[in-house]
C-alpha cells in the first residue's frame, strides 16, 4: 500500500456522506441525492479528525466502507439456510474472533498488518487474496484503508448499528445562545451553533395559529379563532399559546385529522385491490382510528388492539374492529385465482407492513435471502410470518372472518354480547357432540357401491377404510350416492370425511377443498321398500367453517366442507332425527352433493369416506341437542339481524387446523424449504416474552413491539409525529431505519423523546404533540434571508420554520372549510363528493353517487371520500395522497400542473370559490369591497394581506366586474350578478395562492 | 431449473469466475451475486440525473445515443391470443381435438383449466406475407401489409398467469403495485419534448378500465410529476382541462396573471423556492389547457386520414386513439400508451369466444394499427419512434375446459411461458422474427425475452442502461427491471 496516509483526508467526505448502499440493485445510493444527505454533519466530523490517533467511529466511519465496498458478497445475502455462511466471512456480524476462508483471523486488535482482512485490502494489484475483486469494484481509496488500519490499531471495536441499541435519554446539552428552556429547543440549538446557524424568530401569531390548527387539526383557523387568538396573544403569548394547543387537541377534528395519517400506513380503501376491486365495507376501522385518536389512545395499547386485539381476554367490538388493521390486505377475486397464493400474499403483506409501520425496516428484502446489510436473517422472516399464518381468512369474496358492525358506536356493546352469546350458543350445542364423535368406534362402509352424477368415482379399499376416489377429470355439480349394508342393529350416527389425497403433503402444500351442499339418508328394508331418512343434525368437528355448516341440510349449494384449500382432513357427523332400527333394513344410501360452482377449482372431492356407528351415547346426547339447537339458531338470527355490515376482522385458526409455516425459497411461496417449529422474532432484537414460551401468539408478538424494550418502537412513533409536523423526519427516511436508511440528523433528542415518550409522556400522543408544538423550535418563523436559507437548503437543522404544501386532505378541507359548506360530522359511511366526469369506470359494478348541492352529506371532510384503489379519488391524488394499496410510510410533495388544474377546475372547487365568494360579499354586508377582500384574504391564507396584495386583489375585482358587466352571458352557472361573478373569481385566486395551499 | 434459468446459468458459467459457482449454496444465488456489482461487465453506479426542481420534466440527455426517442406502446388487455394471429403451428392442426400430451400438462398451474385439456386447433387460417415470409392469420389483413416492416418476438415469457399481476408485471416490471410504468421511467429518465403536453400520456379503449387501473400508469415510487396522464378521446380530453361555467379563458389568465404576482410577493417575502415552481405549474397547467384539448380534437383531420384509420370524431374508440397516438407523437409526447380492453378469450360467453368477440377486437383494431403504421412512415415517425404491440401473457394451445366441461365457444387460457409480442419503427430490426416455441407453442425453445429482457431493451435503444437507471428508494436502487439479471436482447435490434 502507498502510504499516503498522511495527507488530507479528502475523500473521507465523499465515503462518509455516501454511507448508505443499496442491496438487490447493484451497487451504492450514495451521491444519488446528495443534497437530501445530512452530510454537514460528517463533514464537520471528517474535517476534526486528524489521519492519526483519533478515535474512529465504527458506525459513523468503519459501517460505511463496508456497506459500500464490500457488503455485496460479505453481507447477508448469501448466508446459507442453516444460517452459516459458506465458507464466507460476514461484515455484518461482529467479526472479532471469526475466520474468513482462508482460516486466519479477520481482525487482530491492534495489529492491522497480520489482520487478514487488512491483508487483503491491501493486496496487490492482480493478487487474487485482493478484495474487493478486480471485476466486483474498485479498490478502496487511501484514505478508507486508513481508517480501517486505525481502527484495527485502536482495538477493531464492532458496534451494532444504532437504531438496535436501545435509546437513552439524554442531558440537554449546553448551547451558547439563550433561546429557550425547552429540552427539544437544546438539542436543535447545539446543532445549529455547531453550524454557525441561528434560529428564526418567532413566527406573527396569525402563522402560529394558523400552523397549529393544521397541524393538530387539519383544519385552517377561523376569522373568530384569528381574532380571539390574536388578541390574547398580544396580552399573554405563553398562556394564548398553551391555551390553543389545549383547544386544538381536545377537538373532534384532531381525531380525523391524525386517523388520516394512520389510513396510509394501514393501507385503508373501501375496496378489494387487485382483481376486482370490489367494494369492501372496512369503514369502522376508519372510525376506529379517529376515536382511539380523540381519546387519546397510549401507543403501545394502540399498537396491541391493532395487531392481537382479538387476542385479548374478552375483547370488545371495538377490539376486534382495530383488527381490520390487517384485514385491509388486498384481495383477488379475479376468476381462477388461487385463494391460498392471495392469502400468502396478504400474510406476507401484514409481515412486511408490520415492520415497516413499528420497526421502519425494510423487512422485505428478508423474503427472499438474508438481509444484505442488517443483522435479520432469511429464515428470520417466515418465523415471523408464522405469527400470521394461522389465522382464519382465506381470500374468498364474504372476507371471511367477520363481525357484523352496527351503524353507531354506542351499539357495539348489544351487538358484542349478542356475538358473545352466539358464540357460546354454538359451543354449547357442537363441543359436546365433537366429544362424543372423538370417541364412537367408527365402522367403515365394508361394500358400498358408489354411483355418481357428472364425476366419475369409483370404491377404493385403503385397507381401512373404503374410500370414495374420483376418477379422471371431474365436473362441477357432481353428486355421489354411496349403498352400504350395515353390520349394526342400530344407526346412530354417520360420520363424513373429506380428505386430502396427501394427507402428509398437504399440511404444507393444501389441496383444494370441496363444499357438501346437501346430504340425503335413506334406506331400502328387506321388502324392498324405501324410505328417507330425516338428518336433524350436522356436527362440524370445528367452529371454522367457511359456510353455515347446516346449509347441508337445507338444500342450497352452500354447507360445511374444507374450502377453499384443505391442509387437513375435516370430518361432519350428521345424526338423523329418529333413532333407525337397521334389523330389516337391506342398504342404506348416503346421497351427498357438491353444488357449489367457481371457475378456480372444482369443489368436489377427490378423496372421501364414509363410516357409521351404533354408539348409544348419540341417542342420549340427541334428546338435549334440540333444544340446544334451538337456542343456537335463535341467537344466530339474532346476530344477523343486527342492522349494519359485515367487518373482516382477524382471528386465529383454530389450532386442530393449523398449517405449516415453511421458508419460501427465494420469497417464492411455491417453493417451501424448511419448516419453521415455532413463531419467533429477529435475535438481534430483544427477546420474545411469550406466556406460553412453547407456543407464541400474535399477542405475544404485538407486546413485543409494544414494549419499552423494543429499540425501535417509540423511535419511530416520535420520528412519525415529528415528521408530519416539520416535514422531514429526525430520520428523514422513515421507512428505514436499518443501515441503509439516513442516520439521523439529531439522534439525541430523537432517543432522548423515544424515552421520554415512554415514561413522561406515558405513550399518549396528545401529550407528546403537546411538547413538541410548544418548543421554539416549532414556532420560528418560515421567512429568512438567502443567506440564511443557503446554510440550510433542506431544512434538517430546523434554523427556520419548514413551510409545507398543505396534505392533500387538508387542501379539500381547507376549501369546505374557508367556503362555509363544510359539514362537521364525525365517523360514518364512505362519502362521494363530485368526481370530475368520464373518471368512475369501475371495472365491476360500484355506484358512485354525489349528493345534490345542498346537502350536508357532499360536504364532509376529505378523509371520509370513497376510496377505490383502481380509481382513487383524483383531487387527493393530484396532491400525493397514495393509492393506498400498500402501507406508505411517507408521502412525497409534488407540484404539478394536474393539482393546479384541480384547484382550478375541478368542480367542487369551483363550488368551494362560489362559497367563498358569497361569504365575502355578505359576510361583511356593510364593508367596503377592500374590506371583503381583506376578509376573503384573512379567510385562505390566516393573514391580512398588505398594501401591495390588496391592490392586486382589488384590480383582480375590478377586471372581473367589469368583464361580466360587458358580458353579463358569461356568468350563467357562476353568479347572479357581475360582482358575485367578480367575487367568484377572485374567491378562486385566493383558494389558489401559494399562501393558501401552505401552511 | 427451467430452460431460461439454465440459459442464465449456462451464460455465467462462461462469463463469472469459477468462484461464484463453488460459493455460492444454489444457482439462484449465484445469479443474484453475478447481478451485483461488475460481474457481466455491464453497468457502473447509478447514473445520477439533475433534474431540475423547477422543470422537472426539462429534457435530459440519455447515456448514450438513442435509436428511439418516442414509444407508442399498445396493450392488449387480456391477453391476445398468439395462435389466432402470429404464431403458426401445423401440430395444433393435427392434435385439435385430442386430449393434450400429459408431458405438456405436468407440473403446470392454470388459471381455469384443470384435468386433461384438449388441444385447440387455430380458430382461423394463416397464411405468409411480405418478403419476409412472417405468418400472419386472416383476421389482421390490414396489418399483414406492413410484415415487413415488423419485429416479431415470439418468446416472450413473464411471472404471472392472472391479469391483474401480469398487466403489473408487463407495465411496471414488478408484479405488486406501487412500481412506476415503463412510461414513468422514460419520462423520468429523458424528460418530455414538448413545454405543453405532458411526456407520457395515456389513453383507454373497448369500454372498461384495466383492472389495475391507474397503478399502470402510475409513477410509483418515482415523483408524481413523471405519471401518465390519462387522455380521453371522448369528453373532457384531461380532468379539469375546462375552466368552470363562468370562466373564460381571458379572464383566467388575467387571474392568473394576478394569482402570479400575488404569489411573487409571497416569494419575495418568505423565500421558499416551491413558490417559483408553482408559478411555472400554474403556467404549465394553463398551457395544458389550449393545447391538450388542441391536439385532442381530431376533426380537423382530412377526410383520407379519417378514412385510413376508420375514425369517428367524438366517440371512444381504439381507431380514434391510433390517430391521437399519431397527433401526441408528431406533437413531441414522450411515450403515449394506449390500452384496450376485451382480449380475455376464454370462451366462457360469446364476447370472450376466439370464434365470435376475438373476431370483432380484430376488426376494431386491424385497421386503426396498420393506418397508425402507414401515417407514422409517410410523415417519417417511424425514424424515431418505436411502437410496440402485445398483451401481459399468452395464451394456451389447450382448449379450455372450464369447470371440467365442454366449452361452447372456442376459447384458450392464460399461458405465461411464451407470447408474442411485436414492434415496429426506430431501433428494430424490419421483418424479423425472433424466439421459438415448441411445436405446440406452449413453451419457449429458443431465445426466450422475459419481460425484464424486453424492459431492459426497451431502455437500452432509448439510451439508458437498465442496470444504472435506478431510483432509490426503501434502501434500494429500484429499477424497472428488478433485482435479477436482466439482459438487452440483441438480435431484435437494428
Amino acid at each position: 500500500m502507498s502510504s499516503k496516509s498522511h495527507q488530507k483526508l479528502s475523500h473521507l467526505l465523499l465515503v462518509l456522506a455516501g454511507g448508505i448502499f443499496a442491496s438487490c440493485s447493484d451497487s451504492k445510493t450514495s451521491a444519488e441525492k446528495p443534497e437530501k444527505l445530512p452530510d454537514s454533519e460528517h463533514l464537520e466530523l471528517a474535517e476534526s479528525i486528524p489521519v492519526i490517533n483519533q478515535k474512529i467511529s465504527f458506525n459513523e466511519h468503519v459501517r460505511p466502507i463496508f456497506n459500500k465496498n464490500c457488503t455485496t458478497c460479505h453481507g447477508g445475502v448469501n448466508v446459507g439456510t442453516d444460517g452459516k455462511l459458506p465458507g464466507k466471512l460476514s461484515l455484518i456480524y461482529d467479526i472479532s474472533g471469526v475466520r474468513g476462508k482462508s482460516k486466519n483471523l479477520a481482525v487482530i486488535a491492534g495489529n492491522p498488518e497480520e489482520s487478514e482482512l487488512y491483508k487483503r485490502i491491501t493486496a496487490e494489484d492482480g493478487d487474487v487474496d485482493l478484495m474487493p475483486q478486480a471485476e466486483h469494484g474498485p479498490r478502496l481509496k487511501d484514505d478508507e484503508v486508513n481508517i480501517i488500519r486505525q481502527w484495527i490499531e485502536q482495538g477493531a471495536e464492532w458496534d451494532v448499528h444504532w437504531a438496535y441499541k436501545a435509546p437513552v435519554s439524554k442531558q440537554a446539552p449546553e448551547t451558547k445562545m439563550n433561546w429557550s428552556n425547552k429540552k427539544i429547543d437544546s438539542f436543535i440549538l447545539s446543532k445549529m451553533e455547531q453550524r454557525e446557524l441561528q434560529p428564526t424568530k418567532v413566527a406573527n401569531s396569525p402563522t402560529l395559529l394558523r400552523r397549529l390548527s393544521f397541524d393538530l387539526t387539519g383544519l385552517p383557523p377561523t376569522i373568530n379563532e384569528l381574532d380571539e387568538f390574536e388578541a390574547a396573544y398580544k396580552a399573554d403569548p405563553d398562556n394564548a399559546y398553551a391555551a390553543a394547543v389545549d383547544r386544538l387537541l381536545a377537538s373532534d377534528a384532531y381525531g380525523e385529522r391524525w386517523a388520516s395519517v394512520w389510513m396510509d400506513l394501514s393501507r385503508y380503501a373501501d375496496s378489494e385491490g387487485m382483481g376486482l376491486d370490489r367494494r369492501r365495507n372496512v369503514w369502522p376501522f376508519r372510525d376506529w382510528l379517529i376515536k382511539s385518536f380523540n381519546d387519546d389512545m397510549p401507543f403501545d395499547q394502540f399498537t396491541i388492539k391493532l395487531l392481537a386485539g382479538d387476542l385479548l381476554e374478552n375483547p370488545t367490538h371495538a377490539d376486534l374492529i382495530a383488527t381490520t388493521f390487517h384485514r385491509l390486505t388486498q384481495a383477488n377475486e379475479e376468476g381462477g385465482t388461487d385463494d391460498e397464493e392471495f392469502r400468502v400474499a396478504a400474510v406476507m403483506d401484514r409481515v412486511n407492513t408490520t415492520w415497516e409501520v413499528w420497526q421502519g425496516q425494510t423487512f422485505g428484502c428478508v423474503q427472499c435471502h438474508s438481509h444484505p446489510y442488517d443483522t435479520i436473517e432469511h429464515d428470520e422472516y417466515y418465523k415471523f410470518l408464522a405469527f400470521f399464518n394461522n389465522d382464519q381468512d382465506i381470500d374468498v369474496s364474504s372476507h371471511i372472518p367477520t363481525i357484523k358492525v352496527p351503524d353507531t358506536i354506542d351499539k357495539y356493546p348489544e351487538a358484542n354480547a349478542k356475538l358473545n352469546a352466539l358464540n357460546k350458543a354454538e359451543i354449547d350445542y357442537i363441543s359436546p357432540a365433537q366429544d362424543i364423535a372423538n370417541k364412537s368406534k367408527w365402522l367403515t362402509t365394508s361394500g358400498a357401491t358408489v354411483t355418481s352424477e357428472n364425476s366419475k368415482t369409483q370404491i377404493k379399499n385403503t385397507g381401512t377404510h373404503e374410500e370414495i376416489h374420483t376418477v379422471g377429470n371431474k365436473k362441477v355439480v357432481s353428486s355421489f350416492t354411496l349403498n352400504w349394508k350395515p353390520t349394526t342393529q342400530k344407526l346412530e350416527a354417520i360420520k363424513i370425511t373429506i380428505l386430502p389425497k396427501d394427507e402428509k403433503a398437504a399440511l404444507s402444500n393444501p389441496e383444494h377443498g370441496a363444499g357438501l351442499s346437501t346430504v340425503k339418508l335413506s334406506i331400502e328394508l328387506l321388502d324392498g321398500t324405501k324410505r328417507d331418512v330425516p338428518i336433524e343434525h350436522l356436527i362440524p368437528d370445528s367452529q371454522e367453517n367457511t359456510f353455515y355448516f347446516r346449509d347441508s341440510l337445507k338444500g342450497n349449494a352452500y354447507g360445511w366442507g374444507p374450502y377453499t384449500k384443505m391442509f387437513h382432513p375435516r370430518w361432519a357427523v350428521i345424526v338423523p332425527t329418529e333413532e333407525v332400527s337397521l334389523s330389516n333394513v337391506k342398504t342404506v344410501t348416503l346421497k351427498m352433493d357438491y353444488k357449489l360452482q367457481i371457475l378456480a377449482f372444482i369443489p368436489v372431492p377427490d378423496r372421501s369416506r364414509v363410516e357409521y356407528t351404533d354408539d348409544p351415547r348419540w341417542a342420549t346426547w340427541k334428546t338435549g341437542a334440540k333444544a340446544k339447537l334451538k337456542v343456537y339458531e335463535e341467537a344466530r338470527k339474532v346476530y344477523n339481524d343486527i342492522p349494519g355490515i359485515k367487518l373482516p376482522i382477524m382471528k386465529s385458526r383454530d389450532p386442530k387446523l393449523a398449517r405449516n409455516t415453511h421458508v419460501f425459497e427465494r420469497g417464492n411461496w411455491l417453493e417451501k424449504g424448511a419448516l419453521i417449529t415455532k413463531p419467533g422474532t429477529p435475535k438481534s432484537f430483544p427477546p420474545l416474552m411469550a406466556e406460553q414460551p412453547e407456543n407464541p401468539t400474535r399477542l405475544d408478538m404485538a407486546r413485543w413491539l409494544a414494549s419499552e424494550r423494543n429499540p425501535l418502537t417509540a423511535r419511530i412513533a416520535v420520528n412519525r409525529y415529528w415528521q408530519q409536523l416539520f416535514g422531514i423526519g429526525l430520520v428523514e427516511t422513515l421507512e428505514d431505519f436499518g443501515s441503509s436508511g439516513m442516520a439521523p440528523t439529531h439522534q439525541d433528542l430523537l432517543d432522548d423523546l423515544a424515552v421520554r415518550f415512554i415514561t413522561e409522556h406515558q405513550w399518549k400522543p396528545k401529550s407528546l404533540l403537546k411538547e413538541i408544538v410548544m418548543s421554539a423550535t416549532y414556532q420560528q418563523s418560515a421567512a429568512v434571508s438567502r443567506e440564511h436559507r443557503a446554510k440550510d437548503p433542506t431544512n434538517v437543522w430546523l434554523s427556520y420554520s419548514p413551510r409545507r404544501r398543505l396534505r392533500a386532505e387538508a387542501i379539500r378541507d381547507m376549501g369546505l372549510a374557508n367556503s362555509g359548506l363544510v359539514t362537521h360530522q364525525l365517523f360514518g359511511k364512505p362519502t362521494f363528493p363530485p368526481i370530475p366526469p368520464g373518471v368512475w369506470k369501475p371495472f365491476v359494478s360500484d355506484r358512485w353517487k354525489t349528493p345534490e348541492v345542498g346537502d350536508p352529506q357532499r360536504y364532509r371532510r376529505a378523509l371520509y371520500t370513497y376510496w377505490k384503489r383502481s380509481i382513487p379519488y383524483p383531487a387527493l391524488m393530484a396532491f400525493d395522497s397514495p393509492t393506498r394499496e400498500m402501507c406508505s410510510k411517507r408521502r412525497l410533495i409534488s407540484n404539478t400542473p394536474t393539482a393546479a388544474l384541480t384547484t382550478l377546475n375541478d368542480e367542487a372547487y369551483a363550488e368551494f370559490a362560489k362559497g367563498l365568494a358569497r361569504r365575502m360579499k355578505n359576510e361583511l354586508e356593510t364593508a367596503t369591497i377592500r374590506e371583503k377582500l381583506t376578509f376573503g384574504y384573512r379567510v385562505t391564507t390566516s393573514q391580512r394581506p398588505d398594501e401591495a396584495t390588496l391592490n392586486e386583489l382589488e384590480a383582480t375585482y375590478q377586471t372581473a366586474e367589469k368583464y361580466y358587466q360587458n358580458h353579463p352571458g358569461q356568468l350563467k352557472g357562476m353568479a347572479a350578478t357581475a360582482d358575485g361573478g367578480a367575487y367568484t373569481i377572485v374567491a378562486s385566486l385566493l383558494l389558489n395562492l401559494d399562501a393558501s395551499l401552505t401552511k | 431449473m427451467n430452460l431460461f434459468q439454465k440459459i442464465q446459468a449456462e451464460g455465467l458459467q462462461h462469463t463469472t469466475r469459477r468462484h461464484f459457482m463453488r460459493d455460492c449454496a444454489t444457482g439462484l444465488g449465484s445469479m443474484y451475486l453475478a447481478t451485483q456489482g461488475h460481474a457481466l461487465g455491464s453497468g457502473g453506479p447509478p447514473l445520477q440525473l439533475n433534474h431540475d426542481t423547477n422543470s422537472p420534466l426539462a429534457p435530459i440527455p440519455p447515456s448514450f445515443a438513442p435509436k428511439v426517442k418516442k414509444i407508442i406502446y399498445i396493450h392488449m388487455i387480456g391477453a391476445p391470443s398468439q395462435f389466432e394471429l402470429f404464431t403458426h403451428k401445423p401440430e395444433l392442426v393435427k392434435l385439435n381435438g385430442k386430449e393434450c400430451p400429459q408431458e405438456y400438462l405436468e407440473g403446470q398451474k392454470f388459471a381455469f383449466i384443470s384435468g386433461t385439456p384438449k388441444i385447440l386447433g387455430p380458430v382461423y387460417p394463416m397464411k405468409q406475407h411480405g418478403d419476409s415470409g412472417a405468418y400472419i392469420s386472416d383476421r389482421m389483413p390490414h396489418l399483414a401489409k406492413h410484415v415487413d416492416d415488423i419485429c416479431f418476438i415470439h418468446s416472450m415469457q413473464t411471472d404471472q398467469f392472472n391479469h391483474g399481476p401480469a398487466q403489473l408485471m408487463i407495465q411496471t416490471g414488478n408484479q405488486n403495485l406501487g412500481s412506476p410504468s415503463l412510461g414513468s421511467w422514460v419520462t423520468w429518465g429523458l424528460g418530455s419534448m414538448n413545454n405543453n403536453l405532458p411526456g407520457f400520456m395515456v389513453l383507454l379503449s373497448g369500454g372498461r378500465l384495466p383492472r389495475v387501473g391507474k397503478s399502470l400508469w402510475g409513477s410509483g415510487y418515482l415523483p408524481s410529476v413523471y405519471q401518465g396522464v390519462q387522455c380521453r378521446s371522448g369528453g373532457d380530453p384531461i380532468l379539469n382541462a375546462q375552466n368552470p361555467a363562468g370562466v373564460s379563458p381571458e379572464l383566467r389568465r388575467k387571474a392568473l396573471n394576478h394569482l402570479n404576482a400575488i404569489n411573487q410577493k409571497s416569494y419575495d417575502k418568505i423565500g421558499d423556492p416551491e413558490t417559483l415552481t408553482r408559478i411555472a405549474q400554474y403556467e404549465m397547467a394553463f398551457r395544458m389547457q389550449t393545447s391538450v384539448p388542441e391536439v385532442m380534437d381530431i376533426t380537423k383531420e382530412p377526410q383520407h386520414i379519417h378514412d385510413l384509420y376508420g375514425t369517428t370524431p367524438g366517440k371512444e374508440s381504439f381507431a380514434n386513439n391510433c390517430l391521437l397516438a399519431r397527433k401526441l407523437i408528431e406533437n413531441d409526447v414522450r411515450f403515449v400508451q394506449l390500452y384496450d380492453w376485451g382480449w380475455d378469450s376464454h370462451g366462457s360467453s360469446k364476447n370472450e369466444a376466439l370464434n365470435h368477440g376475438f373476431k370483432n377486437k380484430c376488426t376494431q383494431t386491424d385497421k386503426p394499427i396498420a393506418a397508425l403504421l402507414t401515417d407514422l412512415k409517410q410523415r417519417g415517425l417511424l425514424e424515431d419512434t418505436l411502437v410496440v404491440w402485445g398483451g401481459e401473457f399468452g395464451r394456451t394451445p389447450m382448449q379450455e375446459n372450464r369447470n371440467g366441461g365442454e366449452g361452447n365457444f372456442a376459447g384458450r387460457d392464460h399461458n405465461p411461458h411464451a407470447f408474442t409480442t411485436w414492434m415496429a419503427g426506430a431501433g428494430v430490426k424490419k421483418g424479423h422474427a425472433y424466439g421459438e416455441t415448441d411445436p405446440l407453442g406452449y413453451k419457449i425453445t429458443k431465445d426466450p425475452v422475459h419481460v425484464r429482457d424486453f424492459h431492459a431493451t426497451l431502455l437500452h435503444m432509448m439510451g439508458y442502461d437498465h442496470s444504472r437507471l435506478s431510483y432509490p428508494y426503501q434502501g434500494l436502487n429500484q429499477k424497472l427491471t428488478g433485482v435479477k439479471q436482466a439482459n438487452v436482447i440483441k438480435g431484435i435490434m437494428a
